[in-house]
């Protein structure tokens, strides 16, 4: 169904599984199951043999998470340290609890991109509730005001659940007043080793009200509003209404990948399998293992003969082995009667055409990565297109840090298809220039 | 370089591959174009709670 890359765009580490808040929809699988993933921390030593096999495999963006990342303080600044000595973009996703403004500063410092972080409440009493500590929301907003002191960009992420489904215009409106304008809310998802979580799981109904109120909440606070999984898009149905919740296909072991705490290996966080320790094996033996994520034989039928695939990726695997019993089911959240409706409003949608402007400039930010297809193109912390070997040429051709007249290109570089170079302006791989630049 | 020196090129290439499902349906072309602004990439690409 996928390409195999030669490694994956984006290697999440969980640099130890520790953690000071006890989340109740927490979907770290070792929370209830104990045994030595609970307790794991990497090391330094440990750390450098992952770096290196990062950087050795030109993957381009490390999000360092947990378990709670500075709960392994030393461990986190060392990869950051590491990875902008090798030219690999980081983030970091954290309580933000026992962040210090030294911590801060360092984040700063080593050019971290983005810090998220979550709020699962618009108060401490309800924050508290389910995060299992009285005091993680005080502390959380205190480490989100010291980032912004330091102009660190932030961003939140609301676990939604039916303990706080209803509370997210007023956690959204908090995040706003923080100043912060991103806000994520991601429907809590069953933990691996979890038997029962309808506790939890919004139902149908529940999860299509949440993203109505996240709309509207983006809409009317001007603010940059988003889901983080993979949810199937005949359960989304309103796909024309909710654009910006799309484009999220479960690309785990496609694009991306999680290390452990103890150097196992995962298609995603959520996910409870090991392909492998990268402490003992090459990260490409790891993921040539993880092909039934690409080849298509986790995909439930219903989904490989549903005219929206292509666009959807068949929601959440691991919702669907946690939920149904089988890793291949379907997504509980989908609605195959809607496929259609779906698929109408997919085709049907209006194509703003690109205009090219008179000049522009190779962005100094892309990355670039051969792959046995072409190459991979990353453009600073996002994944910007996939070429062909004559893409790649042509695109091997433009200089960096010079004002290309477009009219000027097909001459200069040699012809390509139409739409290529305006496509590659979409992508921001090329970006608007002018004479005085 | 000219454009005597060159062929044509396509371009763009696909994350499916040739014997996908996507493909096989024939909905190749338009699902590539429509989802390769996914943001699938970016930073935030987490759930953790």
């Amino acid at each position: 169904m996928y390409k195999t890359l030669s490694a994956p765009h984006i290697a999440q580490i969980e640099v130890t599984s520790l953690c000071p808040n006890r989340c109740q929809h927490c979907y770290n699988f070792w929370r209830k199951s104990g045994g030595f993933e609970a307790s794991a921390s990497l090391t330094l030593t440990q750390a450098d043999r992952i770096v290196d096999e990062i950087i050795a495999h030109h993957v381009f963006h490390i999000v360092i998470t947990g378990g709670e990342p500075l709960a392994n303080k030393a461990t986190t600044f060392h990869i950051l340290e590491r990875a902008a000595d090798g030219g690999v973009t980081t983030s970091i996703n954290s309580s933000l609890i026992s962040l210090t403004k030294s911590d801060v500063d360092l984040i700063r410092d080593l050019g971290v991109k983005m810090v998220m972080t979550s709020i699962l409440g618009p108060n401490s009493e309800t924050h508290g509730e389910i995060a299992q500590n009285k005091s993680a929301f005080d502390l959380t907003v205190k480490g989100i005001r010291l980032l912004q002191s330091a102009n660190v960009p932030v961003s939140v992420n609301m676990v939604v659940s039916k303990k706080n489904h209803g509370l997210i215009r007023e956690t959204g409106d908090l995040v706003k007043s923080l100043g912060v304008n991103i806000f994520n809310a991601t429907r809590a998802g069953c933990p691996g080793n979890c038997l029962d979580f309808s506790d939890f799981s919004l139902n149908i109904e529940e999860f299509r009200s949440y993203l109505e109120t996240l709309h509207i909440l983006g809409k009317e606070e001007n603010m940059s509003v988003d889901v983080l999984s993979a949810y199937p898009l005949c359960g989304i149905k309103d796909v024309n209404r909710y654009t910006g919740f799309m484009g999220r296909r479960c690309m785990a072991g496609v694009n991306t990948l999680t290390i452990s705490a103890s150097g196992e290996v995962r298609p995603c966080n959520h996910i409870d399998t090991s392909y492998g320790n990268i402490l003992q094996e090459s990260m490409s033996e790891i993921w040539r293992r993880m092909i039934e994520w690409r080849d298509g034989s986790l995909m439930p039928n219903i989904c490989r003969s549903c005219k929206i695939l292509p666009w959807c990726g068949g929601g959440c695997r691991m919702e669907a082995k946690m939920r149904s019993g089988s890793i291949s089911n379907i997504d509980p959240y989908a609605c195959p009667s809607d496929s259609e409706f779906v698929y109408d409003q997919l085709i049907n949608r209006h194509k703003t055409k690109v205009a090219l402007p008179e000049i522009v400039r190779l962005n100094p930010k892309i990355r670039r990565r051969e792959e046995s297809f072409g190459a991979t193109i990353f453009v600073d912390t996002h994944f910007g297109c996939y070429l062909n070997p004559d893409g790649f040429k042509w695109l091997k051709m433009l200089p960096y840090g010079t004002d290309l007249f477009s009219a000027n290109l097909v001459e200069r570089f040699g012809r390509v298809k139409d739409g290529f170079i305006e496509g590659l302006f979409d992508r921001r791989v090329l970006l608007p220039s002018s004479p005085n630049n | 370089m000219g454009a005597e020196a060159c062929t044509d090129v396509a371009g763009f290439e696909s994350i499916f591959d040739s014997q996908s499902i996507a493909e096989s349906q024939g909905q190749f072309v338009d699902s590539w174009d429509d989802c390769y602004d996914c943001n699938y990439n970016c930073q935030e690409c987490d759930s953790r709670g």
